[in-house]
């Protein structure tokens, strides 16, 4: 037991047993290191495109309800009465 | 220089983020999906990271994640809603039998489960802990509030789940058989 758990009144047996046991479970949920540096890489990626704030501005700029991309006959009878 | 910054806080930083990001979500995916968004922002931003002190770049990277985290309850419905799928998920199934206790498996996801069905707030702070190798301070700098709290909390969750695991009773019986034989 370190001080970190030093408010813990539990037998050193059971905490030794926990902390083994989370120990363990830390090892499974940790991130691979190969997907740290996938996620590193990805980042340049989408750096390298049109940039992050382009593609913020693009979407945000987006009114879905006042395209006219998709015709109003085609949500006929579909659950978005709002649409037709 | 600024992508020497970058990859400074990206190899200094990204580990306990993720904790954090895993701790808010419960979800290995979401949680790697998010810590992409969260330093796509900071890389966005580096003209800020240079400005802000050094001992203040961990809240100042933090406060992105939170902020990332309520953009995603926002987008995939309410949080409460989010929350109980997280509980749901996880729900622990009592075992009952000593037996399954020794069996180590089953109590790595009766503990998984356990983690799972913590409150937020202590499932966080222990997987920044566990996952993260944060200590009270660095936690206490991370999410804005004093160590202390931090301690006091994750003293708590180890309660809780040590408990719910029957780690005591499984100790007690051992130490009955110790004395009965």
């Amino acid at each position: 037991m370190d001080n970190e758990n030093a408010g813990i009144l539990l037998p050193v047996e059971t905490d030794r047993r926990f902390d083994q046991l989370l120990a363990d479970w830390a090892v499974h949920a940790r991130l691979s290191p190969e997907k740290e540096i996938e996620i590193y890489e990805r980042i340049f990626v989408v750096e390298e495109d049109l940039g992050y704030d382009w593609w913020r501005q693009l979407v945000d700029g987006f009114s879905f309800k006042a395209s006219n991309v998709v015709p109003k006959f085609a949500f006929k009878g579909t659950l978005l009465p709002s649409l037709v | 220089m600024k992508q020497d910054l970058f990859h400074e806080l990206y190899t200094g930083c990204s580990k306990q983020v993720y904790a954090y990001l895993l701790g808010r979500t419960s979800s290995k995916d979401t949680a790697a999906d998010l810590l992409h968004d969260v330093f796509l922002r900071i890389w966005n931003r580096m003209e800020v990271a240079e400005r802000i002190p050094a001992e203040q770049r961990l809240y100042w990277i933090f406060s992105i994640a939170s902020n990332r985290v309520k953009d995603h309850y926002r987008n995939s419905g309410n949080r409460k809603q989010a929350e109980e799928q997280i509980r749901g998920r996880h729900q622990a199934t009592p075992s009952g039998d000593l037996s399954s206790l020794l069996a180590a498996r089953e109590q790595f996801n009766e503990l998984e489960s356990a983690i799972g069905g913590l409150p937020e707030e202590f499932r966080c702070m222990l997987i920044m802990k566990a996952v993260g190798g944060m200590n009270s301070n660095q936690i206490g700098d991370a999410l804005g509030i004093p160590a202390g709290t931090v301690r006091y909390k994750l003293s708590q969750a180890r309660g809780l789940l040590v408990r719910q695991l029957g780690l005591l009773e499984t100790e007690a019986a051992a130490g009955r058989r110790k004395t009965n034989g």
